[in-house]
C-alpha cells in the first residue's frame, strides 16, 4: 500500500509538468490548429529564465584578497555577488537563494514576448498549411531555440536550486500512519506540484469566467461563427498563444530545482507531452490535464523494480504503449469530441 | 473543436525525432590508405604528420570534449616547441625536443563524436582516409572508445583513448593497436574500498543504482566485488535507463530497502541529475538508517559533472584519474601551463588527453618510425615519470596504465569554483593491480591480437 | 435554358443598390460553385433566393457573408456604399452583414445569454437583451441554459436573435425552416413577420420555396450556380411553368 502511495505521489510532479505542457499545447492546437512541436523548447527557455536570473542575481564584484592563492599560485579573486553588497549579506544571500520563485516574475513577460515573437514571426505563415508542415517548420525552430541556449550556456546542466527552506521532504508516511521513511516526498515536489495545479485552475477559471474566456471557448468551439459575429478571433488566438508559452515557461521555471536544466531538456519532454495530447484527446484541454498526470502516475509505476524486472524496458515504453492502446480502441482520445481524428 | 480538417493521418505523421545512423561496415581499400613505400597506414611523407581528434563536440559531453580539445592543442603546441614546454620539461623521457615528431611538424584535424559509436566511427574513418590521421586520441565514453578502437585496429593506426573508464576497453575489447591511459573500474572499486571501510565501516548494506550499458555494468561489478571482499552486503543493484533525467523513482525505494549507502553507477547527466534528486530532493544524506548516517558514492568523478551538481557534491565520496591539485612535478606544470593558456585547471579528461598524445609522440621517436607496430614495441613495458599521475607504467600485456589513483570527496567548503573537490587519498598502484587474464578483463580469452600497420 | 429578366428588376437598370452582388465567381477549393451571379436588393426589400439542391443558394450567402469558403476568386459586393468584396467575415460583420447560417451553429459550452452576448462584444451592437427577450420569450426562459439543449426551433430563435443583437443592414437567413415541424414553423415566421415590419433588409434561401416567397417582396432562382430568374416574388408563386422548371414545385 505505502508503495502504491508513494509511485503515486512520484508520479504527480513529472504529470504536472506533462500536464502543463499538453495543456499549452491543446490550447494552441485547439485555438490555431497549429501542431506546434517547438512548445517543449518553450519548457526550457523557461527554465534558462530561471538560470539567467539566477546568474544575474549572483553577479559579482571581483576583489583580490591577497591572503589567499588561486590555483595558479596567484592572489585569489573573491566573488560577491552586488546583490549582498547592496543590502547586506543576509537580504541579498536569500534573494540569490530565492532566485527560482522570483523567475516567476521575470519569466512571465520573457515567455510572452518569446511566445508572441514566435507566433507573429513564424507559426501563423504555417496556419493554414498541412500538419505535417507546421511539425517540420516548429520541430527546426526547436532545434535552432536548444542551439542558442547551448551556445550561451554549454551542454551541461546547470544546477539551480531551490531556496534552502525547501530541501529536504516530508514524511508523508507518519502522516498516514504508517511507519518512518516509508512514504516520504520531497518539499519541493509538493510545491511544484500546487504551483502547476493552481496554474491549470488560472488558465480554467479564465477561459470559463473572463469574457476574453468566453470568446476563446467560442472560437474553439466553432471559429467560424465566431467570425460571423464580428469577432476577430485571430488576434485573441495569439494572445492565448502568449498564454500557453508562459505556461509552459513557468512550467519549465520551476521545474529547475528537480532536474537541472540543460539545453536538451525541451525535446525530452516535448514527445511524451504530444502523447499525452493524443491519449486525452486533441483538442480537450480537461483531457489533456487529466491525461498528464495519468501517464506520469503511470510512468511511475512501470519505473518500480518490480515492473522493470517483470517486463524488462517498461518503463521507456509504457507511455506509448497505452498510446497505442488508445488510438486504436478510442482515437479520439480519453476526453476528445465524438468526430475528431476518427477517419 | 472547430470545423477545420483533423485527420489522423495528418496529425500522426510526426516527423521522426532524430534517426540515428545505420552502422555501416567499414571497408578500407588498399588505395585509400596510401601504403606507400613504407609500408603503413598514412606514412607521412612531407613536413608535417596529422593527429586525429576525436572528441565529442556535441550532445551531452559536448564541454568535456572541448576541454580535450584545449589540451589536445596544448600538447601539439609543446611538441611543436611552442608555449612553455609544459610537461616535456618534467617527463621523465629525454627523447621529445619539441622540435615535432621525428622532426616533423605536428598538425591536427579534429572530429565529433556526438558521445554515438557510430557518429565516433564515422568521423574517425573521415579523419585517417581523408586528412590522413596517424593517431587517433579523445572522446568521452566507453562505448565510443571500443567502437573507434575497433576501427583504428582495422585501419591500421594507433588509438590512445581518452576518457574511457570501462574494464572492457583494455579487457575483453583489447586491441593491440590501442592504448589506455585513463583507470579503470576495477582500480576505481580497489581504491575505493578500503576508503570506504575506513571512513563508514565494514558493517554496511549498499543499493546500486546502474547506468544500463557497458562502463554501469563494468563499474557495478568491480565496485561489488571489491566492497563485498570487505564485509559490505550489497542489497540491490538496479539499472536505470541512461535516457533518463529523473530518477525520484528509482531514489524512492532505496530508504525502505535496509540500505544505509546509494551508490550511483552514474556518469555525466545521469549523474548530476541522480545526485541532484537524492541530496537536494530526497535530502538522504541528512538520513539516519540503521544507526548510521546515510552516504552516497559516486565511483567515478569529473569535474564538469560535479560543477553541474553543484553544492550536492558535498562529502561524497568517488575515484578520479587525476586531479589538478596533485602537487606532483609533472602535474603542477601541466597546471600551470594550462591555467595560464585558458584561465582554468585542467580537467582528469584534458590531463588523459594531454598525455596520451606526449606519450605517442614519445614513443614514434623512441622507436625511430611511426610505423605502428614500433610504436606498440615502444610503447608496451614503457616506465615513465613527470606527466603528472607520478611513475606509470604502460603494461604490454594488455596496453593498460597502472599508476596510484586518486580517491576524492565533494569539499564541504570551497573557496573557489575549482576546488570543489578534495583529494581524500592517494591510492599506490600495487593496490589497484590485477592479472591480465582477470575475469572481469576478458578472462583468459581476451587477448590484444597483433598490430597491424595497415597498407 | 432561358433567362427570364424581368426588366423592372433592379440590376439591369444598375441604379444605386443598398446591396449590389456583381457578378461573383467563388470556389471551394477548386471547385466551381458560384458561376457569375449578379443581383440586387433594395433597403427594406425581402428576397428570396431559391433553386434546387445544389444550386448554390447557400454559397451565395456565404459569399456575400465573406467567409473563407467558398472563396470569392472575383466580381464585386457592395453594400451601402461599402466595398465588401476584400473583407474577411468579421469586418464584413462591422461592416453590417448579419448570417444566420444553416443548421444553426449555436456555440456548445456556452448558454443562450452567452451566445446573445457573444454578438455583442463588437460593436455595432443592435438590439437590446431586454427587447430580444420580448420577441423571442421562450429564449428568455431558458436564458441560463446551455444553448445546444434547446429544441430545433428554439435553437433556430436563438441564431436569429444573434443576428438581431448586431446592428445588421442586412439579414441573410439559410434555410430557417429546414427540419422544423409545420407548428414551429408558423412560429418563425411570425418572428420574420416582426422582422420584415422593422424594415429589416433581408434574403432568405429556403427549400420550402412557397413560404419563403409568401414573405418576400422579389426572388431570385439560382441554377448549377447561375441567376436563371429575377423578378418579383409574386410572379414567381403565379408562373406554374416558372416553378416547375426551376423549382420542381
Amino acid at each position: 500500500m505505502d508503495s502504491i502511495i508513494l509511485q503515486v505521489l512520484n508520479g504527480l510532479d513529472k504529470g504536472a509538468a506533462y500536464a502543463l505542457i499538453a495543456l499549452g499545447l491543446t490550447l494552441i492546437f485547439g485555438t490555431l490548429g497549429v501542431v506546434n512541436f517547438a512548445h517543449g523548447a518553450l519548457f526550457m527557455i523557461g527554465a534558462f529564465c530561471a538560470v539567467f536570473l539566477q546568474r544575474v542575481l549572483s553577479y559579482s564584484r571581483i576583489s583580490i584578497d591577497e591572503s589567499q592563492k588561486d590555483f595558479l599560485g596567484n592572489p585569489l579573486k573573491v566573488e560577491t555577488p552586488f546583490v549582498e553588497i547592496w543590502f547586506g549579506p543576509d537580504v541579498g544571500g536569500s534573494i540569490v537563494d530565492w532566485s527560482v520563485p522570483l523567475a516567476i516574475l521575470f519569466a512571465i513577460p520573457v515567455m510572452i514576448a518569446v511566445g508572441f515573437a514566435m507566433e507573429r514571426g513564424l507559426i501563423k505563415h504555417f496556419y493554414k498549411r498541412p500538419h505535417a508542415d507546421q511539425i517540420l517548420v516548429t520541430f527546426g525552430l526547436a532545434i535552432v531555440l536548444q542551439e542558442i541556449i547551448k551556445y550561451f550556456y554549454g551542454a551541461n546542466p546547470i544546477p539551480t536550486p531551490s531556496p534552502e527552506a525547501f530541501i529536504g521532504s516530508y514524511d508523508f508516511g507518519v502522516m498516514l500512519g504508517f511507519d518512518a521513511n516509508r512514504i516520504i516526498y520531497p518539499y519541493w515536489r509538493m510545491i511544484y506540484f500546487a504551483f502547476a495545479m493552481v496554474l491549470i485552475f488560472g488558465v480554467f477559471a479564465f477561459l470559463q469566467f473572463t469574457t476574453f474566456g468566453m470568446v476563446v471557448r467560442a472560437g474553439m468551439a466553432d471559429r467560424e461563427t465566431v467570425g460571423l459575429l464580428g469577432i476577430d478571433i485571430d488576434r485573441r488566438f495569439t494572445i492565448m498563444f502568449g498564454v500557453a508559452a508562459a505556461v509552459a515557461g513557468l512550467a519549465g521555471v520551476m521545474y529547475t530545482p528537480i532536474v537541472p536544466p540543460n539545453y536538451h531538456m525541451g525535446m525530452d519532454f516535448l514527445v511524451l507531452s504530444f502523447v499525452v495530447v493524443v491519449v486525452g484527446g486533441m483538442g480537450s484541454l480537461p483531457g489533456a490535464v487529466l491525461a498528464g498526470f495519468l501517464l506520469g502516475i503511470l510512468e511511475s509505476f512501470a519505473s518500480t523494480t518490480w515492473a522493470t524486472t517483470t517486463l524488462p524496458g517498461i518503463n521507456q515504453i509504457i507511455i506509448y504503449l497505452v498510446a497505442i492502446i488508445v488510438l486504436l480502441t478510442r482515437p479520439r482520445g480519453l476526453m476528445g469530441r465524438r468526430g475528431v481524428m476518427e477517419e | 473543436m472547430s470545423k477545420t480538417d483533423l485527420t489522423r493521418r495528418g496529425v500522426l505523421r510526426t516527423g521522426a525525432a532524430g534517426i540515428g545512423a545505420l552502422a555501416t561496415p567499414v571497408i578500407f581499400t588498399g588505395a585509400a590508405t596510401a601504403a606507400s613505400h613504407t609500408g603503413f597506414t598514412n606514412a607521412p611523407t612531407g613536413r608535417n604528420v596529422t593527429l586525429g581528434f576525436n572528441v565529442p563536440q556535441t550532445g551531452p559531453y559536448a564541454d568535456e570534449g572541448a576541454d580535450e580539445l584545449l589540451a589536445q592543442q596544448l600538447a601539439v603546441e609543446h611538441l611543436n616547441g611552442e608555449g612553455d614546454g609544459g610537461c616535456l620539461n618534467t617527463f621523465s623521457s629525454k627523447a621529445l625536443r619539441g622540435n615535432g615528431i621525428l622532426g616533423k611538424k605536428v598538425t591536427f584535424v579534429t572530429g565529433d563524436t556526438q558521445t554515438k559509436s557510430d557518429a565516433a566511427r564515422a568521423s574517425a574513418k573521415s579523419m585517417i582516409e581523408k586528412d590522413g590521421a596517424i593517431m587517433i586520441n579523445g572522446g568521452s565514453s566507453s562505448g565510443v572508445a571500443v567502437a573507434v578502437q575497433g576501427l583504428c585496429q582495422e585501419a591500421g593506426v594507433i588509438f590512445m583513448a581518452g576518457l574511457t573508464h570501462a574494464n572492457d576497453t583494455t579487457g575483453k575489447d583489447r586491441k593491440a593497436n590501442g592504448f589506455r591511459h585513463f583507470f579503470n573500474a576495477y582500480m576505481s572499486g580497489a581504491a575505493l574500498a578500503p576508503v570506504l571501510a575506513n571512513e563508514m565501516g565494514r558493517d554496511r548494506r549498499a543499493y546500486h543504482l546502474t547506468a544500463d550499458y557497458n562502463w554501469g555494468w563494468t563499474q557495478e561489478e568491480s565496485i561489488v566485488a571489491s566492497t563485498e571482499a570487505l564485509g559490505w552486503e550489497t542489497v540491490e543493484t538496479v539499472k536505470t535507463p541512461l535516457a533518463s533525467t529523473d530518477f525520484s523513482s528509482y531514489i524512492t525505494p532505496v530508504l525502505n530497502s535496509g540500505a544505509d549507502v546509494l551508490v550511483l553507477n552514474h556518469y555525466g547527466g545521469n549523474m548530476v541529475n541522480s545526485l541532484t534528486n537524492a541530496v537536494q530532493g530526497f535530502d538522504l544524506l541528512s538520513k539516519q538508517v540503521n544507526g548510521k548516517d546515510f552516504k552516497i558514492v559516486v565511483p567515478l568523478y569529473s569535474e564538469l559533472m560535479a560543477t553541474g551538481a553543484g553544492r550536492n557534491i558535498k562529502g561524497v565520496l568517488g575515484s578520479m584519474n587525476y586531479n589538478w591539485q596533485l602537487p606532483n612535478n609533472g602535474s603542477k606544470a601541466f597546471v600551470r601551463s594550462f591555467g595560464e593558456k585558458y584561465g582554468k585547471p585542467p580537467s582528469n579528461s584534458a590531463q588523459t588527453c594531454y598525455a596520451q598524445v606526449l606519450l605517442y609522440a614519445d614513443a614514434v621517436e623512441r622507436a625511430g618510425s611511426f610505423n605502428p607496430c614500433a610504436v606498440v614495441e615502444a610503447l608496451e613495458g614503457f616506465e615513465f615519470d613527470g606527466l603528472g599521475n607520478g611513475k606509470t607504467l604502460y603494461r604490454a600485456a594488455d596496453h593498460q596504465c597502472f599508476k596510484d589513483v586518486l580517491v576524492v570527496r565533494g569539499a564541504e567548503n570551497p573557496k573557489s569554483a575549482y576546488d570543489t573537490l578534495e583529494i581524500v587519498e592517494i591510492t599506490p598502484v600495487a593496490q589497484v593491480t590485477y592479472p591480465p587474464d582477470h575475469a572481469m578483463f576478458g578472462g583468459r580469452s581476451a587477448t590484444l591480437g597483433s598490430c597491424n600497420p595497415g597498407a | 435554358m432561358t433567362r427570364n429578366f424581368d426588366p423592372n428588376a433592379s440590376h439591369a437598370a444598375t441604379a444605386y443598390a443598398y446591396l449590389s452582388v456583381s457578378d461573383i465567381h467563388a470556389y471551394y477549393g477548386e471547385s466551381y460553385i458560384v458561376q457569375g451571379i449578379s443581383f440586387n436588393v433594395h433597403e427594406g426589400e425581402i428576397l428570396a433566393l431559391l433553386g434546387r439542391n445544389g444550386a448554390g443558394k447557400t454559397s451565395t450567402l456565404r459569399t456575400i457573408a465573406r467567409l473563407d469558403d467558398p472563396s470569392l476568386r472575383s466580381g464585386e459586393i457592395w453594400l451601402d456604399h461599402k466595398p465588401m468584396h476584400d473583407m474577411k467575415s468579421h469586418q464584413a460583420s462591422v461592416a453590417g452583414i448579419g448570417l444566420v447560417p444553416e443548421d444553426r451553429r449555436i456555440i456548445p459550452g456556452l448558454t443562450v445569454e452567452e451566445n446573445i452576448k457573444l454578438a455583442q462584444i463588437v460593436e455595432p451592437k443592435g438590439w437590446g437583451l431586454e427587447r430580444i427577450y420580448g420577441l423571442f420569450p421562450r429564449l428568455g426562459e431558458r436564458r441560463k441554459q446551455e444553448g445546444v439543449t434547446l429544441s430545433g426551433g428554439e435553437q433556430q430563435m436563438l441564431s436569429i436573435a444573434r443576428a438581431l443583437a448586431r446592428d445588421i443592414k442586412v439579414l441573410l437567413l439559410d434555410e430557417p425552416y429546414e427540419g422544423l415541424a409545420p407548428v414551429i414553423v408558423q412560429e418563425i415566421a411570425k418572428t420574420l413577420n416582426v422582422i420584415r415590419d422593422q424594415g429589416i433588409t433581408t434574403i432568405i434561401v429556403e427549400q420550402n420555396a412557397v413560404a419563403a416567397l409568401e414573405l418576400s417582396d422579389r426572388a431570385v432562382i439560382l441554377d448549377t450556380g447561375s441567376v436563371v430568374f429575377d423578378g418579383s416574388a409574386k410572379e414567381v408563386l403565379e408562373n406554374e411553368a416558372l416553378r416547375h422548371e426551376y423549382l420542381a414545385i
